[in-house]
This record gives C-alpha cells, structure tokens and sequence, in this order.
C-alpha cells in the first residue's frame, strides 16, 4: 500500500518535512529521503529517485525544483500514475515557469 | 443529406466536447500555478523560521546530524482506488488505535483464558503448532501469578501482582514482533506516557515511551520559531497533497484530449468525404437548408 512520501531536496527542505512527520526510517535503515548539497553527486540523486520510483509503499515523490532540472531526463521517462512527482520551490531558486514541468506540458499539448 | 448532417454533428459535438475540455484543463493549469505560489510563501517562510532556529541554537543543532535514525512517519497518504484522490493520513492515530485495539483483545483473551481452562489452552497449542502464542497467555498468567505469590519482592496483593504480570506479557509479546513495530510500540503514546511493568524486585516500574515528535530530535527547549516552521509545514503538506491531485487530474484531462482531438482530425475528415461525394446543386440546397 502506497503510504509514505518520500523527498529529495536542499537541508532546509528536508528538515522542515520531516518536522512535519513525513520521514521513516524502517528496519533495513531504507530512508524515504535524501538531503541534498553541493557535494551530493549527481549519481546518489539520481539512484535515490529511480529507488523511490520502485518502491511499492512511497505515493509522492517531492523534489526542489532546481534537483529536478538536474534529472529532467529520468523524471520525463517516469509515466506512472504513482508514485506521483511533485516539485517543490526551493530555497535559493526563485520560481522559473519555463523549467516549471507541468507548464512545459501544457506548451507540448498546444503545439507551442 | 441526413448523412452530411450527420457528419457534421458528430463534427461538431467532438468540437464542443474538446472545448470543454480545453476550458476544463486551462482553469485546473490556474489552480496549478495558485497552489505553487501558495507553497512557495509557505515553504519560505518556514525555511526562514529554520534559518531562525539555527541562529539562536547554532547551525550543527538544527542539521541533518541531529535527525533520529529511529523516526518513523507520522503522516502519510491514503489513495483511493476508486477515484484516484489522496488524502493525508495520520499514520501515528491509526497505529495508536491498532495497539490499542490488540491490547482489548489480548485483554480479551486472557479473561477468557485465565479462568482456568489450561485444557483448552494445551488443545489451543497443540492445534496452533508454535511454541508461544497469545492463546498461551491464560495457563503463562496463571503458572506466573503462582510464582508472584509464593515468591518475593511482591509488595502488594493480587491486584498489582496482575498488574505487572499484564505488563511483562505486553513487553514479552512485543519479543516476538519486528523491530520496527517494537520501535512503534515504544513511542506509541503522545506524550512520555508511563506504563507499570513488572521486575522480580519492583512491584512498580514506570517507563518512559520514547515521544515521537521530530522537534525533540533538536533539544528539549526548542526555539518557538522552530514549532512555528513545523506548524507551517504540516499545513504545507495538505497543500502539496492538492497540487499532487490537480498533477494527476491534468495527466487525465491530456489523455482525454489527445484522444479527442484524433477524434476531431478523423470526423473533419469524414465530413470532408461526404462534402465532396455531394454535387454542385445539392450541396448549394443543403447549405441553404443548413443557414436557415
């Protein structure tokens, strides 16, 4: 049963969702976050989304916008339903409706 | 006639419904962006009152290093199969009411059992084949209320001895549950509720349960700007849940009319068809028809 939400995003982000009781660590130490800095590597972002994309118990998958940008192409290959992919705002990055995904859909579905 | 007629309804009905549509997803593309905004002054302003905390308590108190390896989610999601809708779920309530519920009915059952029925008690064991059980209880109680009489450091009478003895069976079953849903069990109440446990010495033990708020994971007097961001972002995640929903209504409404448009492409197409197996004199009289 889809559950749990998992986040990937800057300290602050995550440490705000998880005050607000969205983190769980279970048994096997499998977290259903990832903080993300300037020294993350791009290959520790990108194995913790593909994870949480094949986890059956995670229903909302929230990343900072600008984290998403730098894996556009594996959020793009995502077409299911669930888990759901949300971007959220992030701290330093003011809001860019050109990179904003579900606006860039609309741009597709018109022709533009 | 009837035919081009035909054709062109159905020509234009696809239109109307694409229409709708189109006005349908563009009003749910507003909401999109009036939920982001929303967020967005939300989630600002509790990353400022973080940034607050960290300056009154120093940045390595309010970090990732002070986050508990042990914490478990206390709100999660429940999808409808149905319609598709999330809703928040508490998940701490529901595990509190889970517990609270086995707890009534190892109650239950122990009532049932430790009326003296160790019969029943050996045929509910031999019938179930594993070597400890809640069936076990009643015949476990009572082999233990006799050991709790005869021997010392009980204080008092039959009623706490119980009392205690229901405590040591709480804490033995959880022996045989995982470790994650003993961690649970641990932190199952709100706030540092005690409950009475019994040693070979102690007729009463209090124990603390681990409370599972994530602002203790940063001190015991935590700045009033850090409740404040876990106030704000607990009603950001409601808004998160919405915008989650008008992502997946939006993906609907694409489909929709994606296919509605090859819809429209193959009934302009048809009624092209027809137009043109039509002759001069009666395409003029249809269309007069048509303008009056």
């Amino acid at each position: 049963e889809r559950t749990f939400m998992a986040a990937i995003g800057d300290e602050d982000s995550i440490t705000g969702l998880l005050l607000a009781g969205i983190g769980h660590i279970d048994s096997h130490q499998k977290k259903n976050f990832l903080v993300v800095d300037a020294k993350t590597p791009l290959s520790t972002v990108e194995d913790a989304f593909q994870e949480f994309c094949k986890r059956k118990d995670i229903a909302i998958i929230l990343i900072n916008q600008h984290i998403a940008e730098e894996i556009r192409p594996l959020i793009d290959e995502h077409d299911q339903a669930f888990p759901t992919i949300l971007e959220i705002p992030s701290k330093d990055h003011p809001y860019d409706p050109e990179k904003d995904s579900v606006l860039k859909r609309v741009r597709r579905l018109f022709g533009e | 006639m009837p035919d081009i007629t035909a054709v062109h309804q159905a020509h234009n009905k696809v239109c109307q419904d694409l229409d709708d549509l189109v006005l349908e997803y563009i009003s749910l593309v507003n909401e999109h962006l009036t939920a982001w905004t929303r967020i967005s002054s939300r989630f600002q302003e509790g990353r400022e009152l973080i940034s607050q905390a960290k300056y009154i308590m120093g940045p390595k108190n309010v970090s990732a290093d002070c986050y508990d390896h042990r914490m478990k989610a206390l709100r999660g999601v429940m999808i409808k199969s149905s319609t598709k809708e999330i809703e928040i779920r508490d998940l701490r309530a529901e595990e509190i009411e889970r517990q609270r519920v086995e707890k009534a009915r190892e109650e239950e059952e122990a009532a049932a059992g430790g009326t003296g029925k160790d019969e029943e008690g050996n045929h509910r064991r031999q019938k179930s084949g594993t070597g400890y059980d809640d069936q076990d209880q009643g015949s476990i109680r009572a082999g233990l209320r006799r050991r709790g009489g005869g021997g010392g450091g009980v204080a008092s009478g039959g009623g706490e001895v119980s009392d205690d003895l229901e405590g040591k069976d709480d804490k033995s079953d959880k022996r045989h549950e995982s470790p994650t849903k003993n961690a649970s069990s641990i932190g199952s109440t709100a706030t540092g509720s005690t409950t009475t446990t019994g040693t070979s010495g102690d007729a009463t033990k209090k124990k603390k349960e681990r409370n599972p708020d994530p602002l203790l994971w940063f001190g015991v007097f935590v700045p009033a700007s850090l409740r404040s961001a876990q106030s704000i972002f607990q009603q950001g995640l409601q808004d998160l849940v919405e915008m989650a929903m008008i992502r997946q209504r939006l993906i609907e409404l694409e489909e929709k009319m994606t296919t509605l448009r090859e819809a429209k492409a193959a009934a302009a197409a048809a009624a092209s068809v027809s137009v043109a197996g039509t002759k001069p004199l009666e395409l003029e009289a249809d269309l007069k028809a048509m303008k009056v």
